[in-house]
Parts: structure tokens; sequence; C-alpha cells
């Protein structure tokens, strides 16, 4: 190909602002990508890659061949780039910077607005890179500077590049662009469409098809539990009372992390170590309510980490140290489905969710009950009797586990476990059926006696709290028939009453959380203070549940409720570690109890597929309650501001959807009856609208002061287009009265009119009384009777 | 040149790209990373891809807004087309208007006012400010036959900010009125063995005192045009070569008979034999004018050439004339009742397809253009060609479509 031809095929060269505009959508595209991974870096690395794609839009070697060689050893040293970065970092970053570098080659190479669009591309791809492992709202930041980037390529490439084959036939004198205000509006339109388009969106449940849990930095293994999983069982592992043991023996020490753990850690796990959420950096807040985990799931979840049976009056500990191993295959465990749900008339849903470690845990496994499959990165977990689950280690920061979870609701209420259910026998006479009786009831004593354990009290125990509990609880009036039945219920209702109790007539207060840790005054709590934390609730409800005879369990771990919509992640932070209490209904399971009001309650859990403003404005009152009652942060920041901002948005939008929800679906009656009216009286109106006119005019001619000739015209004029007739402009007034005066004026009249007003109007001799007179007479006259005529 | 010759050998099919391209178009590939997206937003609960979900439907609204506002704020108007001949470029020239700016529009002159082949004409117009100088847009429409049309809409397109949908609206404008005259060939001698007995017309012709003659008026020079004419006086004054124009009244002179009956209608495009037969008439018209002679035209319609005004009057026509369904024989009618009316004229052409019998005077000859209608409907077919013929006064002179004209009607001896 020759030089000529090469300059025949040769694409306008690009605009400044296109290169620049260019050089924005890979760079912002990479930012976003980068910045996650290795944020200021990350951002310093991606201006260059700017400064390179400038670069190499701009260069312009003079041969073919000179721009194949170039770009030959660019691809070339994109290569080692990737294998480099391959074996240093990941398969993601190497894939990231082959294709920016190909981008760099393909500028260098082409010189068609392919390039271009490639470009808009690539920068789209790492952008998608980051969103996937993007855990912040910042990250929309970098998402707008793309779509406003990628906008404005596309404007600039249609403005400036698009040509029609047969533009030499055509010339034009217009070729103003727009100017700098007209593109600031654009900008400023997309991005608030696009702001209004995101708050007003929906939010579905998340579909999951083929998801898996991945992308987990640490990988656990421990050879020990290896080979205690591939034995045989054994006697030994039959569940063993232990001694109840101090809090601060760990019941497996193998989890306990060997390192110490850093100051930013996150250690609470309940009762048997004392929070170190106290952030000594930060003088105003005494609370770091760092996020310590973020759940992706659809619905909240409590995520059971310990369970405790045993209180000794200040304390809680377990009962039993007997750790099961299990080996997983390809890091995947999947539970025996319980089949109790259908026959205790429950109804379940399965959720799938995945637990992102942000802060170094202890070995616990935390996990929504009831645990159906499990995606863990280990070889080997274990589980104990009281079904809790633990890592060989203790979980790092950036672990990743998947699970999927069946919640199961009987009345509304959330239970972790149900029990098989005792049928109902009916016998034909009476000493029988008290036999079945007194055998049903002796199968019950054998129940509660195996949970023994969930019913035993402290010696000391005040004795008031057994009338607390004793007054509060409904307690049983009547024997009946269905006594079985009726128990049942009692229990749940006593449970649920006592729970209320608590909820509503004891307040949460943060100040137990570094007065009190690792120590439960009961008395105190129920008799004197009256305010606590979750331990405290937890603890009462679970001693006055004992004290009727219902077994009870403190439950802690995490409690992911507060869902951030611009991630979709549940954010569990440091206030988020929680005790619960999980009491056994004979003949049902174990219900989930929230005796603390702070925390919303385990209701059935649906999905809230609200508009995302409302999300929005859900999370952001979320966060600042956490902030106004732990008395946090008040001095201005950047993210306050932001969080405002947000939240004056999203106010907006849901008012106004709110408005138009109000103006839609209730008055909606209203706005047909007024666009029936409308369309009647826009169609009269069209109809006979020019006689009403008219007559009003007739009417005004009457009433009102006598019009000069000019007016009478400029009326006359209105007339006949009121009745439709349009004169057209530039008529001479002998063809005018001619057109208009033929059927009120004779013909004389005519040619009398158009020779008075001809002199009035253009001669120098000034008509006069009696010529304007009869001028206007005659004026008048066609005037009325062209108002007056019917359309 | 190792690179471009691997790069030839390498190159992908102009077919498949054609197909490529066709798929991938902008608008597409961003709807399809629009339904990606939310699938993935939606399936692995990424919050965080509705942002970007948002931006995509952001671009698209205002895609689908913007044009549509543009598209309603145009007003255009056609300026006065200046008529040309068959064969050359025209200009049309458009005037644009908008109350507010409007950016990225592109005008396109109906389909029918371009040749079916060819790519129809559109200019990009980057933007119209309304408080700037109106904007204009000329566009040399190249022609290849008459007629006469009345423009009253222009397509306007426009997919501003970001390319993605096209919007297309017809603007209606004013009426303009368009015409194409016949195509003209050169004539600059006519065979001298037709002419043979005219009356006067069998030599150059005389340059007649002007005495005899009357005046009509000054006219701009044009080719051909006898240098003896120009009044180098007005010219002077004016700056432009003015020639005088006499009606000559012992002049030899032409009687068309121009023919539009549907018969004479065969033949598709510029074959077409009617449309040969304006060629013709213009062009002896035209030659007739620089020679100074008469013309007279009859038949399809009526009038007298003695200027270039009138000349053009009848080229005028000529664009307007349409086929009538008539029949063959109100042609030959309307010959004879010619011949009689103009028995003065020195010659009289009729164009038809057969031979008609007609009687004209001893001093008139009379040249039938005869065109084969069966080199007309079947263009690939080969004709054999026939000699003209003279038959006392009757100068019978077959036509082909694949005739060249020029060279046909020019004395080439």
């Amino acid at each position: 190909m020759t030089t000529t031809e090469e300059a025949d095929n040769q694409q306008p060269p690009l605009t400044t602002s296109l290169k620049l505009l260019c050089s924005a959508c890979v760079s912002i595209g990479l930012a976003g990508f980068l910045w996650l991974h290795y944020s200021e870096l990350g951002l310093a690395l991606s201006l260059c890659t700017a400064g390179l794609m400038w670069f190499t839009l701009s260069a312009a070697p003079s041969t073919l061949e000179q721009r194949h060689k170039i770009a030959e050893g660019i691809a070339g040293a994109g290569i080692a780039v990737f294998l480099g970065l391959l074996f240093s970092t990941d398969l993601i970053t190497g894939l990231m910077a082959l294709l920016v570098v190909a981008q760099l080659a393909m500028n260098v190479r082409a010189d068609h607005n392919n390039r271009i669009y490639s470009a808009i591309l690539i920068g789209f791809v790492c952008l998608l890179a980051g969103a996937a492992d993007a855990k912040t709202g910042h990250y929309l930041l970098f998402m707008a500077g793309f779509g406003l980037a990628a906008a404005f390529t596309l404007k600039t490439i249609y403005l400036t590049l698009t040509k029609s084959p047969s533009q030499q036939n055509v010339q034009c004198t217009s070729s103003a662009l727009p100017p700098f205000k007209h593109n600031a509006q654009l900008a400023s339109a997309t991005l608030a469409l696009g702001l209004i388009i995101y708050l007003l969106m929906p939010r579905f449940p998340a579909g999951n098809i083929g998801a898996h849990a991945g992308g987990s930095d640490h990988f656990y293994e421990n050879a020990s539990w290896e080979q205690e999983a591939d034995k045989p069982p054994s006697d030994d592992d039959k569940t063993e009372p232990a001694e109840p043991q101090n809090n601060n023996e760990d019941n497996a020490e193998a989890s306990k992390p060997k390192q110490p753990i850093a100051d930013d850690s996150y250690q609470y796990d309940g009762f048997d170590e004392s929070f170190s959420v106290q952030n000594p950096d930060s003088q105003s807040s005494r609370l770091s309510n760092a996020i310590v985990a973020r759940v992706k799931s659809d619905v909240p979840l409590y995520l059971k980490a310990r369970v405790f049976d045993q209180f000794d009056g200040e304390r809680w500990s377990q009962s039993k140290q007997q750790l099961h191993k299990k080996r997983l295959k390809r890091g995947h465990f999947e539970a025996e489905l319980s089949t109790l749900a259908a026959s205790n008339a429950a109804q379940h849903m399965t959720v799938d969710y995945q637990v992102h470690i942000e802060r170094t845990m202890r070995s616990n496994i935390p996990f929504a009950e009831q645990l159906t499959e499990l995606d863990f990165p280990a070889t080997v977990i274990a589980h104990d009797a009281f079904g809790q689950w633990f890592a060989p280690g203790p979980l790092q920061a950036g672990t990743v586990y998947g699970a999927q979870a069946q919640l199961i609701m009987v009345d509304g209420r959330l239970f972790s476990e149900l029990t098989a259910k005792t049928q109902g026998v009916t016998a034909a006479n009476p000493e029988t059926q008290k036999l079945l009786d007194e055998n049903q009831r002796q199968a019950q004593q054998q129940r509660l006696a195996n949970l023994g354990h969930y019913l035993t009290l402290p010696a000391n125990l005040d004795p008031r709290i057994y009338v607390l509990a004793r007054d509060n609880a409904k307690i049983p009036t009547n024997a009946g028939k269905q006594q079985h039945q009726h128990d049942q219920h009692q229990q749940q209702q006593q449970a649920i009453a006592l729970e209320t109790l608590l909820r509503t007539q004891y307040d949460y207060d943060f100040e137990s959380i570094f007065n009190s840790q690792n120590y439960t005054p009961l008395a105190s709590f129920l008799f004197e203070t009256r305010k606590g934390h979750c331990e405290y609730f937890a603890s009462a409800l679970t001693i006055m549940l004992r004290t009727l005879g219902i077994p009870a369990r403190v439950v802690t771990g995490l409690l992911a409720h507060n869902q951030n919509p611009l991630t979709g992640y549940y954010e569990v932070r440091a206030l988020d570690g929680h005790a619960w209490v999980e009491a056994y209904v004979d003949d049902r399971g174990w219900m989930l109890l929230e005796p603390t009001a702070y925390y919303p309650m385990p209701t059935t859990p649906e999905h809230n597929s609200g508009v995302t403003a409302e999300k929005i404005q859900q999370y952001i009152r979320e966060l600042e309650r956490i902030e106004q009652e732990t008395g946090g942060d008040q001095t201005f920041s950047l993210a306050g501001m932001m969080r405002s901002a947000w939240y004056s948005l999203t106010l907006i939008v849901t008012v106004a959807l709110a408005a138009v929800k109000v103006v839609v679906f209730t008055l909606w009656w209203l706005w047909l009856a007024l666009a029936v009216i409308a369309i009647i009286g826009y169609r009269l109106w069209h109809k006979h609208g020019g006689t009403v006119q008219n007559r009003y005019w007739l009417y005004r001619l009457d009433k009102g002061p006598a019009l000069s000739i000019k007016q009478q015209l400029h009326w006359l004029h209105k007339a006949l287009n009121n009745r439709a007739e349009h004169p057209e402009p530039g008529l001479t007034i002998e063809r005018f009265t001619a057109l208009v005066g033929r059927s009120y004026l004779s013909s004389e009249q005519r040619q009398q009119v158009a020779a008075l007003f001809n002199q009035y109007h253009y001669s120098h001799t000034p008509l006069n009384r009696e010529q304007l007179q009869q001028l206007q007479q005659l004026l008048d006259k066609l005037l009325r009777q062209t108002l007056s005529a019917k359309t | 040149m190792p690179h471009s010759k691997t790069s030839n050998n390498l190159a992908i099919p102009e077919l498949w790209q054609q197909r490529f391209y066709r798929i991938v178009q902008v608008r597409f590939v961003v709807w399809v990373l629009l339904f990606t997206l939310c699938f993935i937003a939606w399936n692995r609960g990424l919050a965080l891809l509705y942002g970007i979900v948002a931006m995509l439907l952001a671009t698209f609204t205002l895609s689908a807004v913007v044009p549509w506002v543009y598209l309603a704020r145009v007003r255009a108007r056609f300026l006065t087309i200046a008529p040309v001949h068959a064969g050359n470029d025209q200009t049309i020239a458009l005037h644009l208007q908008a109350l507010k700016p409007v950016y990225g529009i592109t005008l396109r002159l109906p389909q029918d006012t371009t040749e079916e082949d060819d790519q129809p004409l559109s200019a990009h117009i980057s933007g119209i400010h309304p408080k700037g100088k109106a904007a204009h847009v000329t566009y040399r429409v190249p022609t290849t036959q008459r007629g006469h049309t009345q423009l009253g809409h222009i397509e306007a397109h426009c997919a501003y900010p970001f390319g993605l949908f096209l919007f297309r609206k017809k603007l209606t404008t004013p009426t303009a009125e368009r015409t194409i005259y016949p195509r003209l060939i050169n004539i600059r001698t006519l065979p001298t063995r037709w002419l043979n007995g005219a009356n006067q017309c069998d030599d150059h012709p005389k340059q007649q005192h002007h005495g005899d003659d009357l005046f009509l008026g000054l006219r701009d020079y044009r080719y051909g045009d006898n240098y003896r004419r120009i009044d180098w006086r007005a010219s002077a004054r004016s700056g432009d070569i003015k020639v005088r124009e006499y009606e000559q009244l012992e002049q030899p002179s032409l009687l068309l008979i121009i023919n539009n009956t549907d018969a004479l209608n065969v033949g598709d495009g510029e074959r077409n034999a009617l449309e040969h037969s304006l060629i013709l008439a213009a062009s002896l018209a035209d030659y007739a004018l620089r020679q100074g002679f008469h013309t007279v035209y009859a038949g399809a319609c009526q009038g007298r050439i003695a200027s270039s005004h009138q000349l053009t009057d009848f080229y005028q026509q000529l664009a307007e004339v349409t086929s009538q369904p008539q029949k063959t024989e109100y042609y030959q009618q309307q010959v004879e009742q010619a011949l009689a009316e103009y028995s003065r004229t020195s010659i009289a052409i009729s164009f038809s397809l057969e031979t008609i019998t007609s009687s004209p005077p001893q001093h008139q000859k009379h040249w039938q253009c005869v065109f084969d209608s069966q080199s007309y409907l079947k263009p690939l077919m080969r004709a054999r060609a026939q000699a003209v013929t003279l038959q006392g006064n009757q100068v019978i002179i077959p036509i082909r479509a694949s005739d060249n004209l020029e060279r046909l009607f020019n004395d080439n001896h």
C-alpha cells in the first residue's frame, strides 16, 4: 500500500477532546479496579495509563511499517507484563494489564474509530472486574465518572467523526460545536437522570444461578484434624459432660489464635474474652464500630457462632467439650435435610448467603440455622454437640465462605431446630386414654431430662427472679383433654411474654459493655439498673425461662440486619456482635428469641423489595441511630457530608414517589374525570369557541368605548380568525374588503371603504370628520356583521 | 513490505465484515451490555452494578428524548432552486432556523430527489444557534432525467447526543419547485443531406440585416452565439457580455411536433423514447435559436421560440410533459394539423414509433424521427442499424435506444 493510498484511507485525526476522553475511559475504568487492590498506588498507576493512552493516540509514525513495529513491541511488552503479574499477583490483574497494553498497541497500529470503541469496552471491563470485588459505595463515583467519559466519547464521535459518504457534494455554513456550557448541562442532566433512575430502581432477591462462594484469600488446613476425621468413630467420640470451665479456658486449644491479635481486629465473641472495640485513636468516639464481616444475602440473618448452657450466676460456659471432625470434599459440606418441617406445619425458606470476614475472629464459623450446605475454604471442619462449627484455625480477614440455610418459621417465629412431633393417639375408653396420656407425659419428662443441662440454674440465684418470671409469664389456669398441646402452646406463649417484658420494660445501654464485660450481674440488671447490653438481656431471659421449666440457652454470634443498598452487602459491625436466646418448645423445637429491644424482632424474614431510595434512607437512619446512641463522631467529615447528601436526595425521591403514589393510585378517579372533562371541553371549544369569543367581542363592542380604525381592523382580523377564516397576509384593502365584506357590504360600500382607507392610511391629506365617521361606520358595520355571523 | 502483504492475505472477506458491522453496532452492543449487567446484578446480588445500569439507562433515555426535542425545534425552507439541464449538477439550498440551539442533525434530501442507485445526499450539521448566523446547507444533486417536482419536505435524522438511537422525521417545508430541463445534445451542424431542399436551411444561415428584424432585447451571451450580435456598449456598461436578440422575420424556421402519447413512453429511465424525443426537441430548439431560426412547437405543448426567454419557457414546458393516455392516431392528427397550420416552416420534425403518412408542402421537409420500440423494450438485444431514408420531402430518421443522438444529428462529413 502506497503512502497516498494510506492517506486516502486514513480517518480524520482525532481531536484533542476525543483523545482526552478516550484516555479517561480506560484510566477511570482501570482506576476503579486498581483502587480496590492497591489504593493510592492504584490511582497513580491509572494516571500513568492515561498518560500512555494520550501518548499512543497522539503518536503519528509516518509509515504503516513503523506503526506495526511499534505496536508489536508494545504487545510483546504486554505479554511479559501479563506473565509477571500472573505469577506475582493473580490472573484477573494480569488480564487487566494485558487488555490495557493491547489497547495501547491498537492505538498505535490502527487509525480508525474501532480503537476508540475498544478503549470504551476495555475501560468497561476493568470497571466490571472491580465492581465484582468492591464492597464500598464509593465505587459508584468511578462508575459515574466512567459513564460520563464513555457517553461524551460517543457524543464526540457522533459529532466529529460521523460523515456520510456523499459529504463532498454537500456544503454547510454552520459547523458550530456545542459550547462548554451545553456540555456541562448535558453532563449534569446525564448524572441527575442516572441518579434518579438509580434511586427509583427496585431491588429483587438474587437469583444465585450457578453462584458459588469463591475468592477467599485464605485456605485452612490442619493435619491432626484430618487424621482424626479419617479415624473410624469410637466410644471416645461420645459426648461427655465436662467440668464447667472458666471462661478464659478455650474449648478448643487448636482454634486459639497463635499470634497476638492486632489492635484493630475484632475480638468480640461473647463471654470469655473481653471486648476490644475501644478505639484508642479517636477521642471523640469510644467505639470503633468497624465492619467485622460482610454478608451477601437477601434477608437479614442471625449468624450463630457459640452456644452456652451453664451459668454460675455471673458467667456462662459450656458443659460439653467434644469436637467431631468432618472432612470436606472440595470444601463442600452438605447436611442431611430434615424432614421435620412438614410434620410441624412449618414454613421454610431457603437462603443462600456468603460471608466475607473483614477482621480476624475466633475459629467459630458463624452460620445461619438451619445449615444445609457449607462451602468453606478448608480441608476439614469440626462441629460439637451444641451444633457449633469450627474452622481449623482463627478466621482471618479476607476469608470468604458460602452457605445455604433453611429458615424455619412456625407461627411467625424463627426456629433454629425442629424436633419430632408426638403423634396424638385417642383411646377407646377413659382408662386406656389415661394410660396413653401417662406414657406421653413420661416421654415428655424423658425428653426434658435429656435437656437437663439447659435447665440448670445457679445455686445463688436471686429468688426475686423466680417471682418476676412467674408473674410475667402466662401461668396455666386450666387443664383439659388437650393438655399436651396446651402445654406446648403455653411454653411458647410464656417465652414470648418474657421476651416482650424485656423488650418493653428494659433499656439498652452501651456503658455495660465496657463496665461489666465478662460478668453478668443478673439481679442488679433485672431489679436495679434495668438497663444493659445484649448479654444481660439474653442471660436474664434464659434464666427466667429455666425457672419456668423451659429449657433455654444463650447463643452468641453476628447479626446481619443492616444492608448497605449501595453494595448489597449486610454490614456486620462490631456492635452487631450479639447474644440472643434459644428456648425449647416441646414437640416443636428450639425457638429463637430476641429479648434486646435495640435489635429488630426475629420475625418472618421477608425480602424488602422497595426502591433503592427507601433502602438507602433505612440504612442511613440505622447508622445514625448507632452513632447517636454510642455518642459517636459528631464532628464534620466528608463521609458525614456525603451521607447527608444521599439522605437528602433519597428523601426528595421518596417524597416525590409517595406523592405520585397518592396522586396516581388514590386520586386516579379525579384525573380520569378531569381528562374526560378536558377532552369534552377541548372538543366543544374547538367547535364553538370562535363563536363564543365573537359574541364576547360583540358584547364589548356594544358596551365598551368606540374603537379607532386600526382597532376595528385588528378586531376584524381576530373575528375572522375565530371563524377559521385566515386571509393571507399582505392583502390590499380592496382585496380584503372584496373577500371579507362581500356578504355584508354592497359593491359601492366596498369601494368606498377602500378609497377612504387608502386616503386615511396612505395619503398625506387627512380625512375630514365626516369621511372619518363614514369609514368608521362602514368598518363598524362590517365588524358587527362578521362578529354576529355564525361560524 | 511483508506487513502489507500479510495483512492483505489475512484480510477478512468484505461480506463477513459487512455482516459483522451490521450486527455489532453501538446501540446493539450497549443493549446487550445493559441486559447482561442487569442479569449479573440480579443473579449475583451485585448491587453496585445497578449504578452502571442506571447510567446506561440515563444514557438511553437522553438518547431517546434529546433527538425528538431537537427535531421539533428545527425549521427548514428551501431557497429558490435554479433549473438545470439533465446531466448537470443542480444546487438545492436549504435555509435552517431553530428557536433554541440544536446539535448533531443530519438533513437528507428525499429519496425521490436523487437517483435510485445513488446514495442519498445528506448533510451533517454540528449545530444551529438561534442567535448566530442562520445555517445554510447546499446540496449539489447530480441530475440524469428531466422532470418537474415539488419539494415539500426534507428528511431530518438526529442521534444526538450519544449516537445510540437514530430518530427520523420529515420536516415539512414551504413548497419549492424543482425543474430539470431535458438533457441537451450539442448540435453544431445538421446533416446537410437531410436539409436538401429545405427553405434556406441547406446553407449556413445568413446573417440578416438587423434593420429588417424586430429588436427584442438584450440577453446574456451563451456558448454558440454569433460574435456579431454582441452589443459591446451594453456589455461595457453592465460588465457582462450582452447579446442583442432579434425576431428575424424572414428566417427559416423549425416546427417541432411534440409527442406525449403513451405509445411513445417505451423504455426505462433515460433510455426512453419519449425522453429521447424531448432531448431532441430541446436540442434542436437550442440549435435553431443559436442559428437565428424561428422555432414553432405544437402537439403536447404549443408556442413559439424567438428569444432565449421563450426557449426557457419551452424547456419548462418540456420538463413538465407527462405521457398521456392517447392513441397513436391522435398524434398523427396533431402532425397533420400542425403541418397544415405551420405550412411555411422549413422543417417539420415529428417523433413517433411508426412512420406517419403525411403530405408536406413542396418547400417543407418533414423529418420523421422513428424510434425503434424493440430496442427500447429490450435494451440488450442487438438490432441492425437502419439508414436514414429520404423519400421526397420526407426524411425518415430511424432511432434506436443505443444510438448516439449527438452523432446522428450532426453532420459528420
